[in-house]
């Protein structure tokens, strides 16, 4: 009772944004719509932004990265209205949540600097999180060395991140170590930050965030393993703990791996099931992320008046947003319908993995 | 003693040997009253270019005795006890002997310093050393290279620890953690060796720093905190012992240098004057600035101890060198105070005003009308009392505006902002504010009145007639101030006429005429120039008769305070009330009266000083024998 208490508001707030997502056969059927009709049937998905964009472009393409940044603008507006109506670690919990996209940032200019690249270019690939963003973006642009970056990172609440990834820099000097102690502590941290909260939300969100922990964990070792060649142990120490299905044990096991298909004899059951048939770390990810979505869903359905409902919602917004993208992507380049309905399966990395 | 410019000066020129020069130097010192000038009316004279060897072998036996002094900490200030002129030969033996200490001390500095080095270093290796407190084994197995076991030890984030214990578990490592410090942790890490890399990348990942042991630690660590523990015994001994060689340094040497200090101040007038002096062959003359009253004993002292001839010649100084010639104040002790304030604005210039008389009288005047109260101002005199203990050079300050406070508290009849206890002697200002007003304008109008009659004295003094007489500053600018006086008197008794009209135009138009005779470029610059300076005469005129308005404006305020004090007082009683009279006379004495202060002081810096006091004179600085305050002699 005190719980629905005290998510009745969310509740509400949530149960009205739901209704912006479309299900699978309405999404289904628009793929095989002309491009004006699809943006009618999108009318209620809260898309009004893009779809006077569109139109301003007489439903020409826009130019480079415009899109991107409307569905991340939609996406952060629903994300911030639901952040509004928490409060201390709960509240705290989702902000961290949405640095990722801020990551992507600290990324982009540790690589576009690292590469000498004018600090315009670089401003203009930066992904723009409006009230999200915390970064002290000009003047890390206009900085000489990656090293005085992390050190205008210590002044934000990636401190710890720009701590250890300075650690690393400095014993290594390449953007790589840097961008691979970002991931790790960001991980580290959100581990942390769900163990801030109530043992009940805990007990909702640990198979969600283990599952995406599961899977950031499987498609990085099969990167540093198959693509960068490192070692199995090194592989390994570039993992995070709080795996769902993926322990120490078993990511041991698996950081000895040489090839892809000594995955499927190693991997527990569970995943095992799941990435069937895939041949390659891409599907793989989807398949990972297709099961993620799927929890997501049932979530959303089951647990109502939660912290874990809401999060479950976001996350299928940033999924349909994801696709919805691709969709009219497709639409406007003129790409036929079987290109844009598998586009719209994959594009889920679009909003910032 | 003159109570309005500077006491008279001769110009005092000095014909002597080249070797009566040092004793001369010594004797004019001694006398205090002779400031040398380079003045040169002599054309078979020339600079004296001996005298630079005499100032740099000074300058560096003063460097080295203020760092002998400073490192052996000799508090005794040395004094002159036996007058002897020090010659060029004298001064290199002094300088000698001085360097002969100097590299004593210097030897001694440096051996205390090796030894703090030595300390500090030691003291780092001893938290090194508590690092390893938890390693059971020789330090030195650590450092060894071994064929077939790879020992590593170094510091990663303490986050780190867990992870990478199991990662290297891989490459079949084994890590332990030693110590740990903040978010950092200190651990060992073995293996067998490998040939490949991976271990490398593995480690760069996970931050670790490699650990540098020091040569010194080359056993078990109990074994190497003794050896550390009995090397900083030995050290603190030699740290004792050289304690004592500086106590005895300072014993030793300690009268001897106050003795070299003593003659190296019997060396600074020489090395003062021998910038100045003009040189023909074995003379040499020497000019300076000597008050008139002084010149006889100048003329005594040099002619009384000084074996051979010497030619003294004195006169006044031309109209032309007023500018350079010093001016000379003697005033009461009791002045000094505010002749500290007249020296914040500058000096006035020989033949110059001296405001020093004027200042301080109307600063205690309009203080006390400004702050007139019985009780404020007895406050302020026994504030005075406690500053005569502790800063005696203000109490006169503090002393007279106190006096002057109470004086018009008398006459306001204001004790600690009550108005009603003892009757005023005159009225309280609330009681008629326009009066006061009135009074405010009509002093304020006197002092301007007084400040042009100062002016058209210093432009007389220093032979500027014209400017004396045609200047807006000058005679028709007061002319001018008066004609407005006059007109705004009768304007309010409805008596203006022709006259008035004639009074304020003949002026202005002298004026005008003036300064366009004066002022230079085309006949339109000139003609603005001349207009606007007409036109700023009356502004100012009238602006700065206004800004004595402020002086009425502060009395009235003094009342109006109190007023609202005592209502504030009255809304409670017994201790409630008190508390609140206190704290708001306190408020009154401290907030007020350093408002009214500052206010004085602008009113007679932009009011006063700058309608007259140009400020361009330096002060009087004759030579002295001071060997307090020995400093370093231009070379240049």
């Amino acid at each position: 009772m005190l719980q629905i208490a005290h998510y009745a508001y969310l509740q509400t707030l949530v149960t009205i944004f739901s209704k912006q997502l479309l299900d699978d056969k309405h999404f289904s059927s628009l793929i095989k719509q002309p491009l004006s009709e699809i943006l009618t049937g999108l009318n209620h998905s809260g898309l009004e932004n893009v779809i006077k964009e569109l139109y301003q472009f007489h439903l020409k393409p826009l130019p480079a990265g415009n899109m991107d940044n409307l569905f991340l603008g939609v996406f952060l507006e629903d994300a911030q209205s639901i952040i509004r109506s928490l409060s201390g670690v709960e509240r705290d919990f989702f902000i961290y949540w949405i640095r990722r996209f801020e990551l992507q940032n600290i990324k982009t200019i540790l690589r576009g600097k690292s590469l000498l690249r004018p600090k315009e270019q670089i401003k203009a690939e930066l992904t723009p999180l409006n009230h999200f963003s915390i970064l002290p973006i000009d003047k890390m642009l206009n900085t000489d060395t990656l090293t005085d970056i992390l050190i205008l990172l210590e002044e934000t609440p990636f401190a710890s991140i720009a701590r250890y990834g300075s650690k690393n820099f400095a014993q290594k000097r390449d953007v790589f170590t840097i961008e691979t102690a970002i991931n790790h502590q960001y991980f580290t941290g959100l581990n942390e930050q769900l163990e801030h909260l109530s043992n009940d939300e805990q007990d909702l969100l640990q198979p969600l965030l283990g599952r995406i922990i599961d899977q950031t964990n499987l498609i990085w070792l099969l990167r540093y393993r198959l693509f960068y060649q490192l070692s199995s142990s090194h592989s390994y120490f570039l993992l995070v703990s709080g795996g769902l299905y993926l322990n120490s044990k078993v990511l041991m096991q698996l950081s000895k791996i040489k090839t892809l298909e000594q995955i499927y004899e190693l991997i527990p059951d569970e995943i095992n099931i799941l990435i069937q048939g895939a041949e390659s770390i891409y599907q793989i990810e989807l398949k990972l992320e297709n099961d993620i979505i799927k929890l997501a869903g049932s979530l959303f359905k089951d647990k109502q008046f939660s912290l874990t409902h809401a999060f479950a919602y976001l996350l299928l917004r940033e999924k349909q947003l994801s696709q919805i993208h691709a969709l009219l992507k497709g639409k406007l380049l003129d790409l036929p319908d079987s290109e844009i309905s598998f586009a719209s399966a994959i594009e889920s990395r679009a909003l910032g993995q | 003693m003159k109570l309005f410019h500077a006491e008279n000066m001769q110009h005092m020129s000095l014909l002597m040997r080249f070797d009566d020069a040092p004793l001369a130097s010594i004797k004019l010192a001694e006398a205090k009253f002779f400031d040398p000038c380079g003045i040169n009316s002599n054309k078979n004279l020339l600079p004296d270019q001996q005298g630079a060897a005499y100032r740099r072998i000074f300058n560096q036996s003063l460097s080295k005795w203020e760092k002998i002094n400073n490192y052996l900490s000799l508090s005794n200030i040395p004094e002159v006890n036996k007058i002897i002129s020090i010659n060029k030969h004298q001064l290199a033996e002094i300088s000698f002997r001085l360097n002969e200490v100097w590299d004593i001390c210097a030897e001694h500095k440096e051996n205390k310093r090796l030894l703090e080095l030595q300390l500090t270093s030691l003291e780092n290796l001893f938290s090194l050393l508590y690092q390893f407190k938890n390693i059971n084994i020789d330090l030195s197995i650590l450092k060894q290279t071994f064929k077939l076991l790879d020992v590593r030890l170094g510091v990663i984030p303490l986050a780190y620890v867990s992870r990478l214990k199991e990662a290297l578990g891989i490459e079949e490592y084994y890590l332990s953690v030693y110590y740990q410090h903040g978010d950092s942790a200190h651990v060992v890490i073995a293996g067998v060796r490998k040939i490949n890399e991976d271990i490398l990348s593995l480690l760069d990942s996970a931050s670790f720093q490699c650990l540098y042991i020091p040569e010194e630690f080359h056993e078990h660590p109990k074994a190497i905190l003794l050896s550390l523990n009995n090397k900083k015994q030995r050290l603190l001994q030699q740290a004792e012992e050289l304690e004592q060689s500086w106590l005895m340094l300072q014993d030793h040497y300690a009268t001897e240098i106050i003795h070299l200090g003593e003659l190296l101040s019997l060396a600074e007038p020489y090395a003062i004057l021998s910038k100045k002096m003009l040189r023909n062959g074995q003379l040499i003359q020497i000019n300076g600035w000597v008050p008139t009253s002084k010149v006889p004993l100048i003329q005594e002292k040099l002619e009384h101890d000084i074996a051979n001839p010497i030619v003294i010649e004195t006169r006044a100084p031309k109209a032309e060198e007023y500018i350079k010639t010093p001016s000379y104040l003697l005033r009461p002790k009791w002045l000094q105070p505010f002749l500290k304030l007249v020296a914040h604005y500058g000096t006035p210039g020989y033949r110059e005003f001296d405001p020093s008389w004027f200042f301080s009288l109307s600063y205690i005047l309009m203080f006390g009308i400004m702050f007139g109260d019985i009780g404020h101002g007895g406050c302020i005199i026994a504030l005075s009392l406690f500053i005569k203990k502790h800063w005696p050079e203000y109490f006169s300050f503090f002393f007279s505006i106190g006096i002057s406070s109470i004086f018009f508290g008398f006459l306001y009849g204001s004790i600690f902002s009550y108005e009603h206890l003892i009757p005023g002697l005159w009225l309280s200002p609330m009681e008629n504010p326009m009066l006061m007003l009135k009074l405010g304008l009509a002093l304020g109008a006197c002092f301007i009145i007084l400040l042009n009659i100062i002016s058209i004295y210093n432009r007389l003094m220093s032979l500027q007639f014209n400017e004396a007489l045609w200047n807006a500053q000058g005679v028709s600018g007061l002319l001018l101030y008066l004609a407005i006086l006059w007109s705004i008197i009768d304007l309010s008794r409805e008596q203006f006429s022709i006259l008035n009209i004639w009074a304020l135009i003949t002026p202005l138009i002298i004026i005008i005429i003036y300064q366009w005779i004066k002022s230079e470029g085309s006949i339109g610059e000139r003609f603005l120039v001349s207009l606007f300076e007409a036109y700023d005469v009356i502004i100012a005129n009238f602006s700065n008769t206004l800004s004595f308005l402020r002086v009425a404006a502060f009395a009235l305020n003094h009342s109006a305070l109190a007023i609202a004090l005592l209502t504030l007082g009255s809304i409670t009683e017994g201790t409630g009330h008190w508390a609140i009279i206190i704290v708001g006379n306190l408020f009154i004495l401290i907030m007020e009266g350093a408002i009214v202060g500052i206010q004085v002081l602008r009113l007679e810096y932009y009011e006063g000083f700058s309608r007259f006091f140009t400020a361009s004179g330096y002060l009087f600085k004759p030579l002295e024998l001071s060997p307090q305050k020995l400093k370093m002699v231009s070379t240049k």
